[in-house]
C-alpha cells in the first residue's frame, strides 16, 4: 500500500527546539492511517512549511532543520516545490502501522487487569495515543461511581413492562399532589371485631372498609369522580373502585363495580375473588378495566402511610397505611387511639385541592363513623 | 599391574556393552611404565594425569570402588558422579585430578609443584601426558615455568606412538619426545615403559631431584596401547602397521614383571596366581560396588560450581 | 579515612591482604616493578618469593596459579590487559572453571584473575576488549567490575579471600576516580548492588566507566525534572537482580550503560531477565547503550564513537519516556 500524500495532523517540536535524528517530528495522517515521522538528522527547527491538517503530496517540503554545522541562510522554498537543499524535511512515504496497534505500557496492563478495566474504553494520553498507567487509574477513577460488580439480569415480562410503562407515562404526564388524613379507627375496628362475632364465616377486612368508605365518599362528592381527558373531564356515574392485588411479578388491579351499591359483605366477597383470580392469574382484560379511583394498601406491610401513583387512566388513588395506636388530643388531654394514615393523590388536571379535601373528609367521616359504612 | 589390566579389561567390556557411558579410554599395555612411576612417589606426593586416566589413580593407590562407581555415574563414586571416567581424582591418595583437555594438566602440575615448594612441603608432583600433548602450547609454557623456576615436578610422557591415529613422528620432527627437554634446559630421560623396574629406577631418580630442589626432569617412557584412542572405536582404523602390535604383545609388562618375578625373585606360579586372583576379585568386588551403589540426587547437578559458602 | 585513588585502593589490598594471609602471592607480567602503582612497595614488604614475574606465557601463568591454589596457595594473577586473557582460554575455562565441580568437591580454587580494560586510548582493537559478558556464561567464575576506590578495594579484598576463581575486570577509565577510604578495614560482598545515586522516573544500571556517565547524565536531566536512580551491580557474576527490579517497580523504567559490545553483553543478559522478571512493571521497552557490533578503530576521530556516553545515556532515558 503505498503513499500518495498525507497531511500534518500534529507537530510534537515548535519552531527553535533543538531536535535528534530518530525522534518524532510530527504526526502524518494517510489513508484514514496516522503515523509518526521521525527527525532525518540533528539540528533546530528552524521553520514549518505547510499547515496542519492540509493533505500535501509526498515529497513536499515540510520543515526547516538548521544542522549545527550549516550556518548558511537556506533560500525558502514555495509550497510543493521540490528543494534538495540539506536542510529541508521532504514528506516521506511512511510505512502505515499495520492493524490498529494502540501501544499500551506492560504496566498499565497490570492496573487495568487489577481493577478489572476493559482497555479498549481507556483512552491513552500518552506519545502516539499509547495508554499510561495515569490513563487507567484516571478512567478507574471515573468508572468507580457507576460500577456495581454483582448483579443479575432478568429479563422483562410484560406485566412489568406494562407497569413500567403506566407509571412512567403517569408520573410525566399527570401533575400530581397529595392530600394526607389521619383517621381514629378505634370504633371501626370494634365493629369490625363485632361483625366478626356476628358472623365468623364471612369476615370483613380493613380494606373492605376502605372500599366501602371511599365509594360513598365518591358519591358524597361526585366532582371527584372523574378522570382527565384532552378535550374533556369525563365525570362517572358509577363508582367502581380498583383495588391494586399484589401478585407474582408485579401489581395487577382488578376493579370492583358500583361498589356504593354493595354491602360491606358483598365489598368482602367481591373483593376476596378478585384478589384470589388475580393471584392465579385468572383475571379477565376487562376486569382491571375502568374505575376513576384506586385504593391502595399497604398498611398490613407495616407502612405507616405513603403516596401512590396515579393510574393514568384515572384521577385518583388513596393509600391507605397500618392502623397504629398512637397518642391523639381529645378535649385537651392526651389519649391512646388506633389512627390509620391516608393519603390520597390527586390529579390536579381534574380535581382541585378543595375538591380532594372534600372527598378526603368525606372518606374519613365515613371511616371515624364506620356505622354509615353498614 | 594386575589391578591396572583387570580393570581395564573390564571397563571395557562394560563399555561396549552400554553399561559405562561417555568416552572411555583404556591403558592396557601400559600398566609398566604407569606402575613403576608411581611407585616412585611417596603416598603424600602429587600426581595429575590426562584423560587415559584410570590406571594412574589405581597406581597412586586409589581404592577401586570409588574409582569403578564414579565410571558408572554413581554417588558413591570419587567425584560424586559429576567427573566420570576422564576426570578421576581422588584427593585423599594425592591424585590432583585427570584432565582431559590434552595438555592442560602440564601448566597445572607445575602449579602444584610450585605450590608445594612455596609452603615447604617437600612434596613432589608427578604429571602423565601423551605424546600428543606435546604439540600443545600449554605444554611448552608449563614446562618453561618448571625449568626457570626449579620446580619440583616430574614431567612423565607416555609415549604410545600416537595421537588418536597420528603417528607421533609426523608431528614432531624430534624423534624422541625426551629431546625436547634441552630446548627448556632440563634434563630429559627416555626409559623403557614395559620394564616396570626400568621406569621405577629411572623415575626414582627423578623425584629424588626435584624432591632435593634440583628442578623437574622430562621423563619419556616407549610404550604402547592395545586399545583403540577411545574404547568403543573398534579396530576400524588400520594405521598400526602390520606387525607392531605383535611386537608389544611380546613385550607386554605383566608378562615381562611375571617372567622376571619366575625367573630371578623365585616366585611360584601358584603365588603369582593368587596374585592374578585377588586383582580379579578386587575388580570383581569394585563392579559388585558400583552397581549396587545409588546415582546422585538431581540437586547434586548443583552443588560445587562455587563454593558452598555462597 | 584517607582519600585514595582507584590504582592505590588496589594495591592497598593486595598489600593488606599479602600482610594477613602467607600464603597469598602476587604472580604476572612485571609484577616487581608496579608499572601502574598496582604492587608499589610489595617486594620490599614480602619479598620476591611472594611477588613474582612470568614469561609472556598466559596460560602457563594461569596453569600455575591454578595448581598451586590446589595444594593451598592463594595467588593474585595480574594478565595485563583484558585481551590477554585469551591466550589462557582454556586453562580459565577448562581448568579453573571447572575444577571443584569435576572433582565432585573435592578441590578448590582460590585464585584473582585481574585485568584492566584499557580502552579508549588509542591502542587499537587487539588491546581494547572489555571481554567480561564472556565469562558470564561459564559457571564456576566470579567476576567483579568495581567503579571506584571504595569499591575495588573491598571488592580485592573479598576476592583474595573467597575459595572461587575471581577475575576483576578494572576499567581503566576509573583508574583516577578517587574515593575516601575508611581506615578501618571494611569488606564488599559479592552480588550485592550499589545505587549510587537515588531517583524515581527512571532507573540506569552502569558498568565500569558507565556508571559516572550515568550520574553525570542524571545531574543534566535533573534540570529538566527528570530523576534517575543509578544501580552500580559492582559483580557481574553474582548478579544482583533484585536490587534492579525493585528499583524498576519504582521507576518503571530501565537504561543499561554498558562498554561491553552490544551482542550477548551483560546488559542484553539484564535485560532478558527483567523482561521475564519485572515485565509488568515495565512502562517503556528497555532500552540498551552498548558498544556496536564493530572493532575498535585507532584513529582518535574514530574510537570516541565506540563507547557509552553521557549523552547517548541521555537519550536512552529520554526515548523511555517517550
Amino acid at each position: 500500500m503505498g503513499m500518495n500524500d498525507g497531511a500534518i495532523v500534529k507537530w510534537y517540536k515548535e519552531v527553535g527546539d533543538h531536535v535528534i535524528a530518530g525522534e518524532p517530528l510530527c504526526e502524518i495522517e494517510a489513508a484514514k492511517v496516522t503515523v509518526d515521522m521521525e527527525v532525518p538528522f540533528d539540528g533546530t527547527l528552524e521553520r514549518l512549511l505547510v499547515p496542519l491538517d492540509e493533505p500535501v503530496p509526498v515529497g513536499t517540503p515540510i520543515a526547516l532543520i538548521r544542522s549545527q554545522r550549516d550556518a548558511a541562510i537556506v533560500a525558502e522554498p514555495a509550497a510543493g516545490q521540490e528543494v534538495s537543499t540539506q536542510p529541508v524535511v521532504h514528506l516521506n512515504a511512511q510505512k502505515p502501522q499495520t492493524g490498529s496497534s494502540i501501544e499500551i505500557e506492560p504496566r498499565a496492563r497490570r492496573e487495568a487487569k487489577l481493577r478489572n478495566i476493559d482497555l479498549a474504553s481507556v483512552r491513552g494520553t500518552g506519545p502516539k495515543r499509547r495508554i499510561t498507567v495515569e490513563d487507567v487509574i484516571a478512567f478507574s477513577g471515573r468508572e468507580q461511581q457507576h460500577r456495581s460488580s454483582h448483579y443479575s439480569e432478568l429479563a422483562h415480562s410484560g406485566m412489568r413492562r406494562t407497569l413500567a410503562h403506566r407509571l412512567t407515562q403517569s408520573k410525566t404526564e399527570i401533575p400530581h399532589f397529595y392530600l394526607r388524613t389521619s383517621c381514629n379507627v378505634d370504633l371501626l375496628l370494634a365493629l369490625r371485631s363485632q361483625r366478626k362475632a356476628d358472623d365468623p364465616e364471612t369476615p370483613i377486612s380493613i380494606n373492605d372498609f376502605m372500599l366501602r368508605a371511599v365509594a360513598l365518599a365518591l358519591r358524597d362528592v361526585p366532582e371527584a369522580n372523574v378522570s382527565w381527558h384532552e378535550k374533556c373531564v369525563r365525570r362517572y356515574e358509577v363508582v367502581d373502585v380498583a383495588m391494586p392485588v399484589a401478585v407474582p411479578g408485579g401489581v395487577l388491579a382488578p376493579v370492583l363495580r358500583d361498589v356504593d351499591c354493595l354491602s360491606l359483605k358483598e365489598i368482602s366477597a367481591e373483593s376476596r375473588r378478585l384478589a384470589k383470580c388475580a393471584r392465579a392469574g385468572q383475571l379477565a382484560a376487562t376486569d382491571c378495566q375502568g374505575g376513576s379511583i384506586s385504593v391502595s394498601n399497604l398498611g398490613m406491610y407495616g407502612m405507616e402511610e405513603f403516596a401512590a401513583i396515579i393510574d393514568p387512566l384515572q384521577s385518583a388513588v388513596l393509600a391507605i397505611g397500618g392502623a397504629i395506636p398512637k397518642p391523639i388530643v381529645i378535649d385537651d388531654a392526651i389519649k391512646i387511639a388506633t389512627i390509620l394514615t391516608a393519603t390520597l393523590s390527586l390529579d390536579h388536571r381534574a380535581i382541585d385541592g378543595a375538591v380532594g379535601a372534600k372527598l378526603l373528609n368525606a372518606f374519613k367521616r365515613n371511616i371515624e363513623n364506620p356505622t354509615i359504612l353498614l | 599391574m594386575c589391578l591396572i589390566r583387570r580393570f581395564e579389561d573390564a571397563v571395557g567390556a562394560m563399555h561396549l556393552r552400554g553399561e559405562i557411558v561417555g568416552a572411555v579410554h583404556t591403558s592396557q599395555g601400559q600398566e609398566g611404565e604407569i606402575v613403576g612411576a608411581c611407585m616412585a612417589l611417596r603416598d603424600d606426593d602429587y600426581m595429575i594425569g590426562n584423560h587415559r586416566s584410570h590406571g594412574h589413580p589405581i597406581g597412586k593407590g586409589a581404592a577401586l570402588r570409588g574409582l569403578m562407581a564414579e565410571l558408572l555415574g554413581k554417588k558413591t563414586g570419587v567425584c560424586g558422579g559429576k567427573g566420570g571416567s576422564m576426570h578421576l581424582a581422588d584427593f585423599s591418595v594425592g591424585s590432583l585430578g585427570e584432565t582431559s583437555i590434552v595438555g592442560s594438566g602440564v601448566p597445572v602440575a607445575a602449579g602444584a609443584a610450585f605450590g608445594a615448594k612455596m609452603q615447604g612441603l617437600g612434596r613432589v608432583t608427578l604429571c602423565f601426558f601423551g605424546d600428543g600433548a606435546t604439540s600443545q602450547g600449554a605444554w611448552h609454557e608449563g614446562m618453561n615455568f618448571a625449568a626457570i623456576w626449579d620446580l619440583p615436578v616430574v614431567f612423565l610422557c607416555e609415549n604410545n606412538l600416537y595421537g588418536v591415529t597420528t603417528p607421533i613422528n609426523t608431528v614432531s620432527r624430534v624423534a624422541n619426545i625426551a629431546d625436547r627437554a634441552v630446548a627448556y634446559g632440563m634434563p630429559g630421560v627416555i626409559v623403557d615403559g614395559q620394564d616396570v623396574i626400568a621406569v621405577y629406577e629411572v623415575v626414582g631418580e627423578a623425584v629424588r631431584r626435584a624432591r632435593a630442589g634440583e628442578g623437574p626432569t622430562l621423563v619419556e617412557a616407549k610404550t604402547y596401547r592395545y586399545m583403540e584412542h577411545g574404547s568403543n572405536m573398534g579396530r576400524a582404523f588400520d594405521y598400526r602397521p602390520e606387525g607392531e602390535m605383535e611386537h608389544w604383545l611380546a613385550r607386554d609388562p605383566l608378562k615381562l614383571l611375571r617372567q622376571k618375578l619366575l625367573d630371578e625373585m623365585g616366585f611360584t606360579d601358584e603365588a603369582l596366581a593368587a596374585i592374578e586372583l585377588a586383582a580379579q576379585e578386587e575388580v570383581a568386588d569394585a563392579i559388585e560396588f558400583g552397581r549396587a551403589s545409588a546415582y546422585p540426587e538431581a540437586a547434586s547437578a548443583y552443588t560445587d560450581v562455587v563454593s558452598a559458602v555462597h | 579515612m584517607a582519600r585514595r585513588s582507584y590504582l592505590e585502593a588496589i594495591r592497598d589490598a593486595i598489600f593488606e591482604e599479602m600482610a594477613r594471609d602467607p600464603n597469598v602471592y602476587v604472580i604476572g607480567g612485571d609484577q616487581r616493578h608496579s608499572v601502574y602503582g598496582t604492587t608499589t612497595g610489595l617486594v620490599e614488604a614480602y619479598g620476591e618469593e611472594r611477588v613474582l614475574n612470568t614469561p609472556i606465557a598466559e596460560a602457563g601463568t594461569l596453569g600455575i596459579a591454578i595448581g598451586s591454589s590446589m595444594v593451598g596457595m592463594r595467588p593474585i594473577v595480574d594478565l595485563g590487559i583484558a585481551s590477554f586473557i585469551y591466550p589462557a582460554m582454556d586453562q580459565l575455562c577448562s581448568m579453573a572453571a571447572k575444577t571443584r565441580y569435576l572433582y565432585g568437591g573435592q578441590a578448590s580454587v582460590p585464585i584473582v584473575i585481574r585485568a584492566s580494560m584499557f580502552y579508549g586510548n588509542n591502542t587499537g582493537a587487539q588491546h581494547s576488549d572489555r571481554p567480561y559478558s564472556m565469562f558470564m556464561t561459564m559457571p564456576g567464575l566470579k567476576i567483579m567490575i568495581p567503579s571506584t576506590a571504595y569499591d575495588v578495594k573491598g571488592l580485592l579484598k573479598t576476592a583474595i579471600r573467597d575459595e572461587d576463581p575471581v577475575m576483576s575486570f578494572e576499567d581503566a577509565n576509573v583508574w583516577s576516580n578517587k574515593s575516601d577510604i575508611p581506615d578501618e578495614e571494611y569488606l564488599i560482598p559479592f552480588g550485592v548492588a550499589d545505587i549510587k545515586r537515588r531517583g524515581m522516573h527512571c532507573t540506569v544500571v552502569g558498568i565500569g566507566k558507565s556508571v559516572h556517565l550515568a550520574l553525570e547524565a542524571a545531574s543534566e536531566l535533573e534540570k529538566d525534572g527528570i530523576s534517575l536512580e543509578v544501580i552500580d551491580p559492582r559483580t557481574l557474576a553474582p548478579l544482583d537482580t533484585t536490587t534492579i527490579l525493585e528499583s524498576l517497580a519504582k521507576t518503571g523504567r530501565l537504561v543499561i550503560a554498558d562498554p561491553g559490545h552490544d551482542v550477548c553483553s551483560a546488559a542484553a543478559h539484564i535485560a532478558a531477565v527483567v523482561s521475564d522478571q519485572g515485565f509488568w512493571d515495565l512502562r517503556a521497552p528497555i532500552v540498551r547503550v552498548t558498544a556496536p557490533q564493530t572493532h575498535v578503530p585507532f584513529s582518535p576521530a574514530l574510537e570516541p564513537l565506540m563507547y557509552p556516553t553521557r549523552s547517548k545515556i541521555v537519550t536512552a532515558v529520554r526515548r523511555t519516556l517517550n
